[in-house]
């Protein structure tokens, strides 16, 4: 890292991996320059729609280089499969807050057990889950953690369906539980809307 | 004519929902959830309201109730309300005696949210919310009023834009 460099004073990354996603991604390789960042956000929306599941990532999360000292993370985009998930979250020993949002998750056809074994994390503060991240396979993965969950604050906005992942969520933290949100969404089948057709 | 969307995955009935006298340092509940024509989807609501107790929930201090209103085109929102009124009527009876057993310690919002198609809070959620006994004027334009007092509840905010409105309903304060 050049000396003058000021990455070390920053304390909040905010990322976004939609558009070229080779130059954003090679940002990685600067990521550890960053020693002070406490919040990183990995968003991909731009008010346009992408593919069910996005683009394909360019390079592997596991290739990555995360800031040790990010305790915050917020990721909102439908790129990341589960593994990815993991591999991200992985690197981030200290981590206290986890949103995870996206409406098309890839799924990955892998039965994946002990996935969340390599997770870290303190897991005290806010765990937000929304839309397709309430899903059998996310929240198995959570409850892996070996330190296991403390949050004091969960907040889950998920298909009506999935009522009882939300209650297996919350009641893994009975004993630190703070603040409670859940809003229950009810999903129809989408709209036969094209944008070719619209344009 | 606008068709309705078919609902995919939303039926399901539960017998189960958050058992909330099992969080001892529970302090915030908020619970946001669809109003819908059919009756057993908003059942969860009551039944978590329902395990709150003042021994078991010692430091819980607020509750928000989110309605979000979301009729099919052309339906009306008094017989949406209809065919959900025995868990509207559950959940106005949690509101009361979660009311008188914590002995006003506990700060409720409600909130109804009419969503694209409904401009207007029913009558009978008012009916519920607000008491037996109030005269209630339901022209659009008294329930703007942020003047306007509904007994129990009442009128704090409305939000207007992208020809949607929002009613904002909120305890009355303490003084």
């Amino acid at each position: 890292m050049p000396e003058e460099c000021p990455a070390h004073h920053a304390k909040e990354l905010r990322i976004w991996i939609g558009g070229d996603r080779r130059a954003s991604e090679e940002f990685f390789e600067y990521t550890p320059w960053f020693t002070g960042v406490e919040r990183m956000s990995l968003s991909e929306h731009g008010g346009f729609p992408l593919g069910h599941g996005g683009d394909p990532l360019w390079r592997e999360p596991s290739s990555w280089r995360l800031p040790q000292s990010i305790t915050s993370l917020a990721i909102e985009a439908d790129v990341f499969t589960l593994v990815h998930l993991r591999d991200i979250m992985a690197q981030l020993p200290n981590l206290e807050d986890l949103s995870l949002s996206g409406h098309h998750i890839p799924v990955d056809k892998r039965a994946l057990p002990g996935i969340g074994t390599a997770l870290r994390g303190r897991f005290g503060g806010r765990l937000t889950l929304r839309h397709q991240y309430v899903r059998e396979d996310v929240i198995n993965m959570l409850l892996e953690i070996p330190s296991g969950l403390r949050c004091t604050e969960v907040r889950i906005d998920g298909a009506i369906k999935f009522l009882p992942l939300a209650v297996r969520v919350a009641e893994v933290c009975l004993e630190t539980l703070v603040k409670l949100s859940y809003r229950a969404i009810v999903y129809c089948k989408s709209h036969p809307f094209s944008w070719s057709d619209w344009f | 004519m606008l068709t309705p969307f078919p609902d995919v995955g939303g039926s399901e009935t539960f017998e189960q929902s958050f058992d909330l006298s099992k969080f001892p340092g529970l302090q915030e509940v908020d619970f946001s959830f669809p109003v819908d024509w059919r009756s057993g989807r908003i059942h969860w609501v009551p039944m978590a309201l329902s395990t709150l107790r003042p021994t078991t929930s010692s430091r819980l201090s607020a509750i928000q109730l989110h309605f979000n209103n979301t009729p099919f085109p052309g339906e009306s929102i008094e017989t949406l309300t209809i065919h959900t009124s025995d868990d509207l009527r559950r959940i106005a009876d949690e509101v009361t005696r979660i009311e008188r057993e914590f002995q006003g310690t506990v700060k409720f919002t409600v909130i109804w949210d009419p969503g694209f198609d409904g401009h207007r809070v029913p009558k009978c959620f008012l009916r519920m919310f607000c008491g037996a006994g109030h005269a209630i004027n339901l022209d659009a334009s008294s329930v703007k009023s942020d003047e306007l007092r509904l007994g129990r509840i009442y009128c704090i905010a409305t939000l207007e834009g992208m020809g949607s409105e929002s009613y904002y309903f909120g305890r009355k304060d303490r003084r």
